[in-house]
């Protein structure tokens, strides 16, 4: 299974739910498939994608959230998934697109790569539903009940390696202009108030 | 005037409903304070850069958050600081107790003491030290000073307000 084919599934499956992307891979790639403002793409603070995801799952119960994480940064916060169980958001699911290395800087090895079970580590901090999917059509069985089921949940996704630099464009807006674009989105499809009368 | 209650209520003035924290013994009776309060979501966090993105995060759900941490946590997540909520202009509340001031007396905080407010001077990040009671009520103009500016807001909380005489 290639990243590529495994986030067109997610994105076939996603619904209503507003995103939130680890920096690099998993931004790109999302934003390659979706376009969508409603998601927010990390530029930095590589390993808490998933805590701010946790945040906005938190604020929004009425929402759901998807956080598009991936090895690299799961690593750097592996703390990450004892907030997550302990705070039990039953609007939130944490997907890892896997693919053991650094891929934005060239495809080199992830640290302990090919030992770290994620599944059992997930388990461990008390995700009772955790699971690892390497196949696509499997993926593409699954990802119906995996987009039901409440959260949280656990999903990693086994992919393929890409050799060298993936050179998919990250989106084409950023800082200041990221926030504000992903907070509209939010206010126009949720009807909720991010920023006051006067725009911050 | 028990000044944890104080602080907590000047949070609710604040509008603040959501917390995330790792606790330093100064403010560890002020979490507890808000984690047993039920109109607010408390969150314990594993490092505190958690607690910077989780407030983040909630800045878009149109929550208004607050980080607690003490000033060692703070320096661990001056990255985050930078290159999430810097880069992007996201505001952030945090709550620090002011450790390694001249009245510390703890060798492990001294470094935390003379190098913390000279960070947030070169990442031009505002703060306010609260060392009275009667400074209490200032806080909702640092939330809303943290609001204005679009960056980290830090409220650090002095020795002698925190602890008084207690060694």
């Amino acid at each position: 299974m290639r990243a590529r084919e495994a986030i067109e599934v997610l994105a076939a499956h996603r619904g209503d739910a507003i995103a939130v992307c680890a920096l690099g891979m998993a931004a790109n790639e999302w934003w390659a498939v979706t376009k969508g403002e409603d998601s927010f793409y990390m530029h930095g603070a590589m390993g808490f994608a998933a805590s701010f995801a946790l945040g906005l799952a938190l604020s929004l119960p009425q929402a759901t959230v998807w956080l598009i994480n991936a090895d690299g940064s799961l690593c750097m916060n592996l703390g990450c998934l004892l907030t997550e169980a302990s705070q039990g958001a039953r609007n939130l699911k944490h997907f890892v697109v896997d693919n053991q290395v650094y891929q934005t800087v060239g495809a080199l090895p992830m640290v302990n790569q090919g030992r770290t079970d994620y599944v059992a580590i997930a388990r461990g901090a008390g995700f009772s539903r955790a699971r690892m999917i390497d196949d696509l059509d499997d993926l593409k069985r699954q990802m119906p009940a995996i987009a039901a089921e409440d959260g949280p949940t656990f999903t990693v996704l086994r992919v393929a390696p890409e050799t060298g630099f993936l050179r998919t464009p990250p989106m084409t807006y950023e800082g200041p202009e990221m926030k504000y674009r992903f907070g509209r989105a939010l206010e126009r499809k949720l009807g909720i108030t991010v920023f006051g009368p006067q725009g911050y | 005037m028990d000044v944890n209650a104080e602080l907590h209520a000047q949070l609710k003035k604040c509008g603040v409903t959501l917390a995330a924290s790792l606790p330093d013994d100064w403010v560890a009776p002020l979490i507890e304070r808000i984690a047993a309060d039920n109109s607010m979501r408390h969150v314990r966090v594993a490092r505190e850069a958690e607690a910077i993105a989780i407030c983040s995060g909630a800045f878009f759900g149109g929550v208004r958050a607050a980080a607690l941490m003490g000033a060692t946590g703070l320096l661990t997540c001056t990255g985050e600081l930078a290159t999430l909520n810097l880069r992007h202009a996201i505001p952030v509340f945090l709550i620090v107790s002011q450790r390694g001031s001249i009245d510390d007396h703890r060798i492990y905080q001294e470094v935390q003491g003379r190098k913390t407010k000279p960070l947030l001077d070169m990442y031009d990040f505002p703060y306010q030290s609260i060392e009275r009671p009667d400074d209490l009520s200032r806080i909702p103009d640092c939330y809303e000073t943290c609001r204005l500016q679009k960056r980290p807001f830090v409220l650090f909380l002095a020795r002698q307000l925190m602890k008084g005489d207690l060694r």
